[in-house]
């Protein structure tokens, strides 16, 4: 289909002119609105924020700020370390073992398939680690970016580019599914997320 | 008043200028109820969603920054945000009375009798499609902005909207072939 047919489909042929009595009803009910929103009192300073900042919450809003702090330092981060560094260590295994032909491993269920390019190219990329999950069975891809792995997902096999864009984010465009800088297009019941495997090899 | 520009109206009208605030609805309602009737097809559901987004610039004009081009690109949004809304309504309502699920697909039978049925049921077809491919569809080929302007509206990056086009035309040339 292309865009001569598009437009075709999405122009309307004839698009009536508002009357003049319709006009003036949504002119004057939008007045109307105007002058009652002028008469209420801004809510600007009623919101959360506001509250949080006044002079009698500011003491609780420290001691809650720094609570949180302490949490997410002591615990926020542990889960992905750890994470990571499983994975780190998972890929750096095959790695010593292909060298330059290891482009990504793709981990399911405690079972791990190995995907190794076509010939021995040293990678210079940075390392993605991906978590897709469809109906709560989920699939572990580490891979160097800029590849294009086939991995199978929900039963059927999935073929995906997975890439860092010039701001550090990433891009993974797959059949179905896309991901970019952590939003996700794509089915209702697929999850994924993605990040640079922080840990070093 | 008529030739201020609407950086200008929009600034009295953060001040309380009454005056100011109906120029700037003049101006823009017409706009709004073609955008309107281009997304739903339907005069009446247009006229309302019309009404609805003049009340909400009325509510909210006070918090604007007078900025001509984001006043547009709000505008834009605010006017297909209602339209969706409306048009969510009239589904289930016509969808309880067993009929199209949709006003442009009503608007579509009518037309029907004197137009092709290829015409017909393309445009049935476009109805089918996810809220946000549509919105994509929508802005590029209906209302004509590039890009970067559609992705401005909906909120999301530029290729977000070349793959949601993507994806559209995509399934509308499968459905074309079923």
């Amino acid at each position: 289909m292309n865009d001569k047919d598009l437009k075709e489909i999405v122009n309307p042929r004839d698009i009536p002119d508002l009357d003049d009595a319709s006009r003036e009803r949504i002119v004057t009910a939008a007045v109307r609105g105007y002058r009652q929103a002028e008469q209420v009192p801004s809510k600007t300073s009623g919101n959360l924020f506001g509250n949080l900042l006044a002079p009698a919450f500011k003491p609780i809003f420290a001691v809650a700020a720094g609570i949180a702090i302490v949490i997410a330092v002591q615990y926020g981060r542990l889960p992905d370390s750890n994470t990571d560094r499983y994975n780190a260590a998972v890929f750096k295994e095959y790695r010593s073992l292909f060298k330059h032909e290891l482009r990504a491993v793709v981990a399911r269920n405690g079972d791990v398939d190995v995907v190794l390019g076509g010939q021995e190219e040293e990678q210079t990329n940075p390392i993605i680690f991906l978590r897709i999950e469809t109906d709560g069975e989920p699939v572990f891809i580490t891979a160097y970016s800029g590849q294009t792995i086939e991995a199978e997902i929900g039963g059927k096999t999935v073929t995906m580019d997975i890439l860092t864009t010039s701001d550090q984010g990433i891009l993974v465009a797959a059949d179905d599914f896309m991901l970019e800088s952590g939003v996700l297009h794509g089915p209702n019941n697929l999850s994924v997320n993605a990040h640079m495997l922080e840990t070093s090899l | 008043m008529k030739t201020h520009s609407d950086f200008e109206l929009i600034s009295m009208a953060v001040d309380g200028n009454e005056t100011a605030f109906r120029y700037l609805v003049e101006r823009h309602c017409d706009w709004v109820f073609k955008v309107a009737f281009k997304w739903c097809g339907k005069r009446e559901d247009a006229e309302d969603i019309a009404q609805d987004v003049m009340m909400q610039l009325a509510n909210k004009i006070r918090g604007f920054k007078p900025d001509g081009a984001a006043f547009t690109t709000w505008l834009y949004r605010v006017t297909i945000n209602a339209a969706k809304d409306a048009q969510r309504k009239m589904n289930s309502r016509r969808s309880n009375e067993g009929q199209y699920a949709n006003g442009r697909a009503v608007q579509t039978s009518l037309l029907a009798q004197e137009d092709t049925l290829v015409q017909h049921e393309a445009i049935a077809m476009l109805e089918r499609l996810p809220d946000k491919e549509k919105e994509a569809v929508f802005l590029i080929f209906c209302e004509g902005l590039n890009h970067k302007e559609a992705a401005r509206i909906s909120g999301c990056a530029e290729s977000t909207i070349s793959w949601r086009v993507h994806k559209a035309r995509k399934r509308l040339t499968a459905w074309a072939n079923q």
